[in-house]
């Protein structure tokens, strides 16, 4: 792999803890990436969607609470 | 996505705060749900480092090659979406998943139009001109500067020519798809004393449109006209069979 970027790469590479304290969950079709916060719950880091309307809809709000039932 | 946004509510979480929501649209808005603006332009959103081969460590931001693509297929897919909008703020990032993710930009038939703003580095270079129309904030840099290996590096003539191939690679899509020359893009890329650590240049908003690499410095209200007009020449070109 070649990494091709401004930053030096000991900065892009070094890493003291290798997992990632976020999850990615789909929710009501949209892709998200949350927090775990306890057993079922999850707060919404990021939105990852294309579709700029998903972007305004309040129940997907970044910092909002969702449940991460593996239903969906 | 938005079918599901209907008066039913979908039978998942209702929680306790969901209710509440309910309960304030109704109160501030006289209904049941708010708005949501149908739109023919989805937006693709290029962040943090492209992560392709290898999971980067945590502290990175990411864009990953594989949400990207996907999403990319949806959208020339998908009959509702007429164009494309790609913002880039990138730090660059993968070689290989760089140019795939301009690869394919570069072959959809749906009207592409791509806004640099902050940043679009090293490989995000090729991203930026891999859409149909290119722009740039007037703040916006765009750094090109030589490729770098990492990790174990024998020092045989080989090494030298392996990498002034994948350097090619990147030289020849970013003269194919944009107004700039091979000549001038590696005189850019090669030059000293521009860059503190490295050799290369930064390109600043204007800067990038002179040299040719950008079509224009604008933001977001030029992006989507020149999308309309793409979009409006499309369904002209198609005789006007929709709307």
């Amino acid at each position: 792999m070649i990494l091709y970027t401004p930053l030096p790469l000991e900065l892009v590479l070094m890493s003291d803890d290798n997992s990632s304290p976020y999850q990615e969950v789909e929710y009501n079709g949209v892709t998200l990436v949350v927090q775990p916060m306890g057993i079922g719950l999850g707060k919404i880091v990021q939105v990852k969607s294309t579709d700029p309307s998903v972007y305004l809809r309040p129940e997907l709000q970044p910092g909002q609470q969702i449940s991460l039932s593996p239903k969906h | 996505m938005q079918g599901k946004h209907e008066p039913t509510p979908p039978p998942k979480p209702r929680k306790q705060t969901q209710g509440v929501k309910k309960i304030d649209t109704i109160k501030e808005f006289g209904q049941t749900d708010v708005p949501t603006v149908k739109t023919n332009i989805h937006c693709l959103p290029i962040i943090g480092q492209i992560e392709g081969h290898l999971i980067l460590p945590p502290q990175n931001k990411t864009t990953k090659y594989e949400h990207i693509i996907p999403q990319l297929v949806a959208i020339e897919q998908n009959p509702e979406i007429e164009g494309l909008l790609i913002i880039l703020n990138t730090v660059g990032g993968d070689v290989e998943a760089g140019l795939a993710i301009a690869e394919i930009i570069v072959s959809m038939t749906k009207p592409t139009v791509s806004l640099v703003l902050g940043g679009g580095h090293s490989i995000g270079v090729p991203v930026a001109v891999s859409a149909r129309y290119s722009l740039i904030a007037e703040t916006a840099t765009m750094t090109i500067h030589p490729i770098r290996l990492s990790g174990l590096v024998i020092g045989v003539p080989q090494t030298y020519e392996y990498m002034d191939k994948m350097q090619d690679r990147v030289i020849r899509f970013v003269e194919k798809h944009s107004r700039i020359s091979d000549s001038k893009f590696r005189e850019l890329m090669f030059q000293t004393g521009e860059l503190a650590r490295d050799i290369g240049t930064v390109l600043v908003g204007r800067d990038a449109v002179e040299v040719g690499l950008i079509d224009d410095v604008g933001g977001i209200s030029k992006a989507i006209k020149k999308l309309q007009e793409f979009i409006k020449e499309e369904k002209n070109k198609k005789g006007d069979y929709l709307h």
